[in-house]
Parts: structure tokens; sequence; C-alpha cells
């Protein structure tokens, strides 16, 4: 088989898709064609670079957007159990302030609580971070400040590693003067 | 075979469960979110669809056959939202990034060049042009690393659609990288320089 | 072809010209495309992270026995070298050597059916020839454009060096175009590209919040510079077999001394190169040369020309001792310099 006959088959050798005949074919080729064996490794070096992106650091959270959207209205177990701890100790302050009072107003009239129940909310809602947004797609161009077409960005704190490739070309930094000076 | 401690925890999201659910998102959350960022490359985009792809799974997850295996399920709503989100919008071609490579001084200077020039960052550039049906087979197979028949279930097509897929995403990524300059058209109609 | 002759075509039959020029172009395509080459070079960047580097340039074969030519820095300090000819075939570049002065670097491969390059004679290339080059910009293979050159002798830094006597030439060059065949209208060679005047580049923070090459400032336009084909045969027959160039050299920068100072200085015409520059420690300061000196004769010759004065010093083989003729506050004196070789 020749270069041109093989030219589909090279970019799935190294991955394995291949039938085996057709890896079979594809590796005597390269035994004896330089050009081919050279495009079979530039393959390999490509995959060598997509495979480390699989599970890169920085992946968010997704669970509170997923929350807002599945199960909203629902106070956090947590802020509940603080909302009852409050008003808890809120009555256990009020009662002892309240006795206090008592003991210490004892000859008084005044034996009222100063402490009133209103002013604790047993329920505050979840603070809310502004910056969150809700589980909807929000399609480019319609959400705030968006630009019109999908800017590449990074999640926050996430390091790419590295690789350096370029088409050479020098640069000339400064032109000498017309002065046409030679050396040697 | 999908793993019985899985099965128990879906069954329970059938009822309703939202903690159960909740164990769900995290075991793959971390994996969808790179699938969609390799198919979208932006960080709230990415977000947004993966999120978007636990509701639905979610809302629909009581017509789930519990015999499947869920991530297939789960990967094939990521993939066709991301996939949609690029169909939506009136421009099909992506932001026009500058390719970070260099325009090289008169010597590749190791130091400099280190933090300037990042393959993830290139990957990123080339991958973003490619169009949206190779670039989910690529990223499946390439870097996710799912089998060709997990692709075909994912992405909804034949074991010979997903390799003939996958040899013109390699292709193109190759001639990509290679800095040719690829003229990308419609899906399976790139005009291609030397 | 000739300028003239284009011209009288013109004048004559107008509407072939266009035709006519196609197919010259096309002549010289087909003569010149084998011999250039494409270069990958590697360079393992030895740190932490294990970074890889690799850079693509072009090259042209300067000989049927494997010598390819092309430019210093995309080569210089490779860990390997691999030459992709015009028909595909990838072979190794072996024996690197590389010229800073001359900004080339030449290297060596095996293959059979080599259609090296013919090099021009340098008296034909004067300002307003054709200057054709054809490299790997961005990796397309056999790209051409078409240029004329603007100017002779110039000198340029580039790469922390200065390159003197470099051919000026409005050819747009791009990456991946460094060591490509520039070529005068018959398809010999007059020149290897090296390099191009850019606007300044400075970091600008890309979309991914990291550093990258950006643009300040005008932007020139069509200036780009070529090592011309007469460096590529003095590296050629003064290339060492342990890889090294050897050339003559008095540490000295001249200028030919302009009309009205020669007038008084009296001077006879086209006589005289001021010393410009003194390397400290080189053969001329040692022999007590000081800038502004206006060197009169060299080894018994008059100095007429500059480049031709850098030329004959280069060429020696040995060191000698040399008489100069120096004028000196209008006194005329003679001192005696040993030229040096230098091994590169």
């Amino acid at each position: 088989m020749n270069c041109e006959e093989l030219r589909d088959w090279i970019p799935l050798y190294g991955g394995g898709e291949l039938q085996p005949n057709e890896r079979i074919a594809v590796e005597s080729h390269i035994g004896s064609c330089a050009s081919c064996a050279r495009e079979v490794g530039d393959y390999r070096e490509l995959r060598a670079c997509l495979a480390p992106l699989r599970d890169g650091e920085g992946a968010p959270d997704l669970w509170e957007g997923i929350q807002q959207e599945l199960f909203p209205n629902r106070t956090h177990p947590f802020e509940r159990v603080w909302g009852l701890a409050r008003y808890a100790a809120v009555w256990v302050a009020g009662v002892g302030i309240g006795f206090a009072f008592y003991t210490v107003a004892r000859q008084a009239v005044l034996l009222k609580s100063s402490v009133s129940l209103e002013s604790v909310r047993a329920s505050d809602p979840v603070r809310q971070d502004p910056g969150q947004p809700k589980g909807r797609v929000v399609p480019a161009g319609e959400g705030p400040g968006e630009p019109y077409e999908v800017r590449p960005t990074w999640p926050p704190g996430f390091r790419p590693r590295g690789f350096v490739e370029g088409h050479h070309l020098p640069r000339v930094e400064r032109l000498i003067g017309a002065n046409e000076e030679v050396r040697f | 075979m999908p793993d019985p401690e899985e099965v128990r925890l879906l069954a329970r999201c059938q009822q309703g469960d939202e903690k159960a659910f909740r164990e769900i998102v995290d075991r793959y959350q971390r994996r969808t979110y790179w699938i969609a960022h390799h198919m979208l490359g932006n960080y709230e985009v990415s977000k947004d669809i993966s999120q978007e792809a636990f509701v639905r799974v979610f809302k629909n997850i009581r017509h789930f056959d519990l015999r499947k295996n869920f991530y297939t399920w789960l990967y094939q709503i990521v993939v066709n939202l991301s996939i949609d989100y690029f169909r939506k919008r009136s421009h099909h071609k992506t932001a026009d990034l500058e390719e970070v490579e260099e325009v090289a001084d008169a010597k590749p200077d190791p130091e400099r060049a280190a933090d300037r020039t990042e393959v993830q960052g290139r990957v990123q550039n080339v991958l973003h042009r490619l169009p949206p049906r190779y670039k989910a087979v690529l990223t499946l197979r390439d870097i996710q690393g799912f089998s060709c028949e997990e692709i075909s279930e994912i992405v909804g097509c034949t074991n010979a659609t997903v390799r003939w897929r996958l040899h013109r995403a390699r292709k193109l990524f190759k001639a990509m990288w290679d800095g040719e300059d690829v003229e990308v058209g419609e899906e399976g109609e790139e005009a291609r320089e030397l | 072809m000739h300028v003239s002759f284009l011209l009288s075509v013109l004048i004559l039959q107008d509407r072939d010209v266009l035709l006519e020029m196609e197919r010259k172009v096309q002549a010289i395509l087909e003569k010149v495309r084998p011999s250039v080459v494409s270069i990958t070079s590697r360079h393992e960047v030895k740190d932490k992270t294990a970074r890889k580097g690799s850079l693509r340039l072009s090259g042209v074969i300067v000989s049927t026995d494997g010598l390819v030519v092309t430019e210093a820095s995309g080569v210089e300090g490779a860990d390997d070298v691999s030459v992709s000819l015009w028909d595909d075939r990838i072979v190794s570049g072996r024996d690197l050597v590389v010229d800073q002065p001359s900004g080339l670097a030449v290297l060596r491969i095996e293959a059979d059916g080599l259609r090296p390059a013919e090099l021009a004679s340098e008296e034909g290339v004067r300002s307003g020839c054709f200057a054709f080059s054809i490299g790997n910009a961005f990796g397309l293979r056999g790209n051409v454009q078409m240029g004329l050159v603007s100017g002779l002798r110039r000198s340029i830094f580039v790469g922390g060096h200065v390159l003197d006597d470099m051919i000026q030439m409005t050819t747009p060059v791009n990456p991946g175009d460094a060591g490509a065949f520039v070529a005068n209208s018959e398809g010999k060679l007059i020149g290897i590209v090296n390099s191009r005047y850019s606007v300044e580049r400075s970091w600008v923070e890309n979309l991914f919040g990291q550093d990258q090459a950006g643009f300040r400032g005008a932007m020139p336009e069509s200036v780009s510079f070529a090592t011309p084909a007469g460096a590529v045969e003095f590296l050629l027959r003064r290339m060492s077999p342990v890889r090294k160039v050897s050339r003559g050299r008095l540490g000295i920068g001249v200028r030919m001394v302009e009309g009205g100072m020669r007038g008084q200085l009296g001077l006879p015409v086209g006589v005289g190169a001021e010393v410009v520059s003194v390397e400290k420690n080189g053969p001329a300061a040692r022999a007590g040369l000081v800038k502004h000196d206006i060197l009169l004769k060299f080894d018994g010759e008059p100095v007429t020309d500059a480049t031709g004065l850098r030329r004959k010093v280069t060429e020696f083989m040995e060191p000698r001792k040399v008489v100069l003729e120096v004028m000196r506050q209008r006194n005329i004196r003679s001192i005696e310099v040993i030229v040096e070789i230098s091994n590169q």
C-alpha cells in the first residue's frame, strides 16, 4: 500500500481505532516510509498534548446553581439550625435577663422582658452572592457586558502547562544608521 | 455494567431525593465541566452548560432506564447542549484568537518563552476553531479517553461515523496546530492548504 | 530577463507583458523550488516541567553532496535538526556549523538526487533588481514572494548582534521564511532570508490573562533583510573539517570619507576610510589605531571601498603583518598591524 492509500488511516493508528488488518498495513508501510513514520509520530505527539487536559484543577462547584434551579425556597439546613439556635439563645437570654431584672428589681414592679421576639426571624434567607449565575444558560450577547462571541476564559486559579513552538523569523530590533559602518 | 451503589443513588433521585442527587453531582461535575470547557472554551458558559445538564438530568431522571450507564446519558446531554450553544449563536466562527505561538525572536529564549506560550492555551486556541461535531469526538476520545463505542452512544451516531469524524478531527487539529492556514467551512467541507 | 527588455516589450505588446512575466516567474519557481527545504529544529528546554520546543524555518541546498544553508539563530543550540525535502523525504541534519557574523548556518544531509542552488555573481546584484523569496512561511511549502532589492551593505541589529553587509529588500517575508532562497530574475541565489524589520514588540495581556506578543507603534512595511550569496560562498570555502569558520579580522569599523570632508583634507578622489570604532584589545587597538584615523592605504593598495577592504581582510588565511598608511590630524604616518585569524 502506498502513502496516498494509507493517508486516512494514519491519524487513527496511534489511538488504536484501526482494525487489525488496517493496523498491520500501516505498520508495514511506515517501516520503509520515513515521511509516513514521521506523520505517525506527529499524531502521537498531539495525542500526548491532549491527554493531560483530562482532569484539570479549577473546575467550579456546580451544586449551588443546580440547587437554586431545582430546589428553590428551601432554607439551607445549617441556616435553619442557626435560626433555631438564635431563637433559642434569645429565649435563654431573655429568660436570664428577665430573671436578673426580677432578682434585681424584686421590689420594683417591672418584670417585662426587654427583648422583643419579633426582631429575630427564624428563617433569614440564604445570603445571595450577586456574582453567582443561576443554573440557566445565558446565550452570549444577552448577559450584561458579554461580548458577541465566546471569549475564551479559564477557571480562576487554573495554571496551564507549557510547550513552545513556532515558525521562525528573526526580528530586526534596530536599523543601524545611514553611515553604513563596515566592521571587520 | 452500572455500579450497584450508583444505581441505588439514582433510584433515590428518581424519588426526588435531593441529597442523593447532590452525591451524583459531586461525582460527575468535574469531568462534566471539563468536557463542556473543551467544547466551549469559556469558563462562565461552560459552568452554565454543566449546571443546565445536571438540571435536565434531574428533571428527566424518572424516565432513565437504570440498567443503562448513567454517565453516557449525562455526557450526551452536555455534548448536545454544547453543540446547540454554537448553533444558537448567529456567528459560527468563534473569536479570532491570536495564535499563542511566538513570532520568534532571534533566539528561542526558554526562560521568556516558557511563561508565555502554554500548551493548554494553545490546545484551546486550536480546539476553538474546530467545528462542534469534530470537537466533540476529539475531546471525548483524545482528552477524556472514552471508547469509540461510548462515544457513539454519547454523540448518537454509528461507530463508523465516530471513526470518520475522529480522523477528520485529528487531521484538522494537526493542520491547525502546525500553523497551516485552514479554511473551516461546514463540517465535512474544509478546504485544506498544503 | 532584464528590466529594459520588459519595458520595450511593454511598449510594443502591452497585453502580453503580463503573460510573459508570469511565465518567467513560473520558470524561476520551477528551477528554484527543489533547492528549498523545510527545517525543523528541536530544542529540549530542560527544566522541572520538561518543556520542549521546536522551530520551523527554511533552508537552501547548496551542494550535491548534501550541504544545506539556513539562518543561524533558528538552528543554533538545537538538539536535533530534521530537514524535509521538496519531495517530502525527511532526513536528519548533521554537522551543524553556525557562523554568527554572517547570520548563516550550514548543515549536512544524506540524500541523493539533490538539486543545489546556483549562486549568482555579486556584480549583478544592485538596487532595483528583482528579489524573489521562496520559503516556508507558516509551514506553507514553497511559498513565493516578489520584491526588489532596496539597498546593499545594510547593517542591522538583530538577536543581540550586529550583522553587516546585508541585502535590504522589499520582498515580504514571514515567520518560517528564515533561511529561505532569495532568487534574482535568473533564478540564481542572491541571498538567504535573514530577518525583517517589524514593529517594536511588547507584551500585552491576551484573553487568557497571559502575556502575549503585541504591537506598539507604526508598522514598517516591506523591509526585509537577506545575507548575500557572497557570504554563503565565503562560508563554504572557509568552513573547516572541525566545523569552524575562519576569517581574518582587525577589530575595526570604518566608513568611507564623505565628499566634502575629503576635499577639506585634500584626499585624492575616492580614497579614505574613516575609523568609526575600534574593538578593545583587538589587532587594530593594539596597533594604536584610534577613532577618526583615516585609512589611505592597506598593504600598499589605496583604500577606495570599505566593503572591499573588509573582503580583503576576511580572506586572510593566516596571521600576517600589514602596513597601513593612515592620516591622523592631517599627518600621514605608517602603522603596522597584524591581521588576526579568528575561528568561530
